[in-house]
């Protein structure tokens, strides 16, 4: 028997490998959650679920006690609280820690070098890339201290639920996402279920070096591919436009320069130590509260960005790409496909679930959960219309 | 038990110390110039401690209900679903006015029994649907009583977030504890509303994606055939998607729309076009407006004062309790359910 505790149990990821263990008898599973309140997922089912506060030495090792392996899928945490996890985890001697990183380490804009995991680094220039990359260099001295480590690498994550595909439909919806080469740029992506199975790999692998190791789809996608395949769930909305590459990267230089202060009143009010100390001292909450409520009273275009709806290039509405998403076309001038050679070999991992047939599924999901298409969707359309209908008159 | 103008204030605990009560009914409760706090109970004293601390203020702390009874007139209950039955019945047999968060009970027979104690000692009921304190929600009613929008065709009601709500306890995890999921934590609202606006439904068809635990997404079809054309609506509820939150009503005189936020108007626009939308508003001063849960306070401390029916009183509390036991209890058979096959797609 296999006992492994899952940290961060209610994200998508956490949630997909704990679904694939409790189907074998050799695991004996223990979700570990910060709160309930995002784990709606797990408590349908059932679960007995554990609470535990990565800030408390005391009650991550309460979580840990008796397991022998531990899987951490919470999102970046300040250095604190994954070194606390590490700690307990070398205390009580785990036999495997397998930890995701993420390939935002690489930058927004990596090489062709980054093809493989061992392509020099330079610096992520985004917060989760930062954070990621301070956590795989601190899991890295674990285990020089002789905790077996296994470091997975995802790009965006794909399958049911995925709040990269429903972030990718509204954009196409909005009419704000813009392809560069006409969508023939390569994405990387992984399917969940794919990403659930490196897991499994990983916590029996015979040896790891708890180093980054890429875990992506086997076939090379376009971006083109992933519209053609969402755009039945567009709603009607015309095909995403094309944007020379020369402008994509002027409105990426742009928003790197214009959103220092969306960075840092987003950087508070994320940040996990605040929240933490939230809870214990009322008047950190009430700054905090403060600027969440502030972010009102931010100007318009900064409030759109720190919604995630992309930054204006230029103060001009005659520019036709001052809606666009500029996440999205970061990730399209990243130009590059990580490959799966060392997971292939260290992990004897190859994908279960191929693009065409993971994205029928998100589509039958999407319908379900969403209502899409059903008989009641144009009531539902005319919902998400007046929600930013500006044509009222009072009666 | 009936107050007058020159009796002293009414003492009230609030049993539960817990999010709402810290965010809600204890700030409610303190502003109100005819309450005196007299007590807060829970049975995790730290939890009671903590909430008087952040709000700076000084109550009698008690862990169970039955220490303070002797010296209340009333009493906010605002603890686990599943606990509001015993503890209001407590309180009522005793003639302690109660205001029950929602939902009242868990289950018919238990808000049978609730109502049943307030008949016996003549105490008031109320139940914690604060929605209901919003202007639009009694003007909609105005509305749909005086015929305004002519025939009813069919109306649509979404809420959705991806998380949400964590309450201290964690008793949401526990389906015995919560008496149910994203129906009764979050759909319990606009159940109440529907009741309230539409009366009780001749016929519900109802879906979740319950493997065991509290139900994370749900799917409602209901009609109502007291007219002469049924009325069909469908609602759909989730703590595990962001849809839309609001209410879609297709009729004669256009498309009716009401989002579910507090300042959100009533509007209608031509069916399906982007054309112009008329907003309908109550007249200033015709209704009070403020905060919901001061509304509610208010509210419930008159109607224990005027030994009057509070807006929201047990009789209400009970058919919305009868329509969630209705629908847990014809649940549709998994081939039927479009959560069972697509629930996530874990090979």
């Amino acid at each position: 028997m296999i006992r492994v505790a899952v940290f961060g149990a209610s994200s998508l990821v956490g949630l997909t490998v704990i679904e694939r263990l409790l189907k074998k008898p050799e695991y004996e599973i223990r979700p570990v959650i910060h709160s309930p309140g995002n784990a709606w997922g797990l408590i349908r089912q059932g679960l007995p679920l554990m609470q535990a506060d990565m800030a408390d030495p005391t009650q991550l090792a309460q979580a840990i006690d008796g397991y022998t392996h531990v899987i951490n899928c919470a999102l970046p945490q300040p250095t604190k609280l994954i070194r606390n996890l590490l700690d307990v985890c070398l205390h009580q001697k785990v036999d495997r820690v397998v930890n995701l990183s993420c390939v935002a380490v690489y930058g927004i804009e990596p090489g062709a070098e980054c093809a493989h995991e061992d392509a020099p680094l330079k610096s992520p220039r985004t917060s989760y890339g930062t954070d990621k990359l301070k956590q795989d260099r601190i899991l890295e001295k674990y285990v020089s201290k002789g905790l077996s480590c296994a470091n997975l690498c995802p790009p965006a994550i794909i399958g049911c639920r995925s709040d990269y595909l429903t972030e990718i439909i509204q954009h196409l919806r909005n009419g704000t996402l813009a392809l560069i080469d006409e969508g023939n740029r390569p994405i990387n992506l992984v399917h969940v279920t794919n990403l659930a199975a490196a897991i499994e790999l990983a916590l029996c692998a015979q040896s790891v070096d708890g180093k980054r190791t890429f875990i992506t789809d086997a076939e090379p996608t376009k971006w083109a591919d992933l519209v053609r395949e969402l755009m039945p769930l567009a709603d009607g909305a015309d095909p995403p436009r094309s944007i020379p590459e020369e402008l994509a990267r002027g409105l990426c230089a742009k928003r790197e320069t214009s959103v220092s202060l969306k960075k840092i009143v987003q950087s508070i009010i994320a940040n996990p130590e605040i929240k933490a100390q939230m809870k214990k001292n009322p008047g950190i909450r009430f700054i905090h509260r403060t600027l969440k409520s502030g972010q009102q009273l931010l100007p318009g275009r900064i409030l759109d960005s720190l919604k995630g709806s992309g930054i204006s290039m230029a103060k001009s509405n005659d520019n036709p790409w001052r809606t666009a998403n500029t996440c999205f076309i970061e990730q399209q001038l990243q130009n590059v496909r990580h490959l799966t050679d060392k997971a292939e070999k260290q992990l004897n991992y190859q994908p279960e679930t191929g693009f065409a047939e993971g994205m029928d599924l998100f589509r039958q999901w999407y319908r379900n959960y969403t209502g899409y298409g059903d008989e009641y969707w144009a009531l539902h359309r005319e919902l998400h219309r007046t929600m930013t209908s500006r044509n009222l008159v009072t009666h | 038990m009936t107050m007058t103008a020159d009796q002293p204030k009414l003492r009230l605990a609030i049993v539960g110390a817990g999010r709402i009560t810290r965010q809600s009914h204890l700030p409610a409760a303190l502003g109100h110039p005819e309450v005196e706090c007299c007590a807060l109970v829970d049975s995790c004293e730290q939890r009671s401690l903590e909430v008087c601390r952040d709000l700076g203020v000084n109550i009698p702390i008690a862990t169970q209900i039955e220490d303070v009874i002797e010296g209340l007139d009333a009493a906010v209950i605002a603890t686990p679903n599943a606990s509001h039955h015993q503890i209001a019945v407590a309180c009522l047999s005793r003639g302690v006015h109660t205001l029950i968060e929602k939902p009242m009970a868990v289950g018919v027979e238990q808000g049978q029994a609730i109502l049943l104690a307030a008949e016996r000692s003549n105490a008031v009921v109320a139940v914690g649907y604060h929605m209901r304190f919003r202007q639009t929600v009694t003007l909609m009613k105005k509305l749909l009583s005086d015929g305004y929008f002519g025939t009813i065709h069919r109306f649509s009601y979404t809420f959705g977030t991806d998380g949400g709500w964590s309450p201290v306890s964690g008793y949401i995890m526990d389906r015995k504890s919560s008496g149910g999921g994203v129906l009764v934590v979050s759909g319990s609202h606009f159940i109440n509303r529907m009741l309230y606006w539409f009366g009780y439904p001749s016929s519900i068809e109802y879906q979740d994606d319950s493997q065991g635990g509290p139900e994370a997404n749900a799917l409602i079809d209901v009609e109502f055939s007291k007219t002469e054309k049924p009325i069909r609506g469908r609602i759909r509820l989730s703590k595990t998607v962001e849809l839309p939150a609001g209410f879609v009503m297709e009729t004669d005189r256009g498309i009716v729309v009401l989002h579910d936020h507090k300042d959100a108007q009533i509007t209608i626009g031509e069916s399906y076009d982007d054309g112009c939308r008329i907003q309908l508003t109550i007249k200033d001063g015709e209704m009070p407006q403020g905060d919901e849960y001061e509304l509610q306070m208010n509210d419930f401390v008159e109607a224990c004062q005027q030994g009057r029916n509070p807006r929201v009183g047990g009789s209400e509390g009970l058919e919305s309790d009868r329509f969630f036991q209705q629908c847990y209890a014809n649940r549709m058979a998994r081939e039927m359910n479009p959560f069972a096959s697509t629930a996530g797609d874990a090979k």
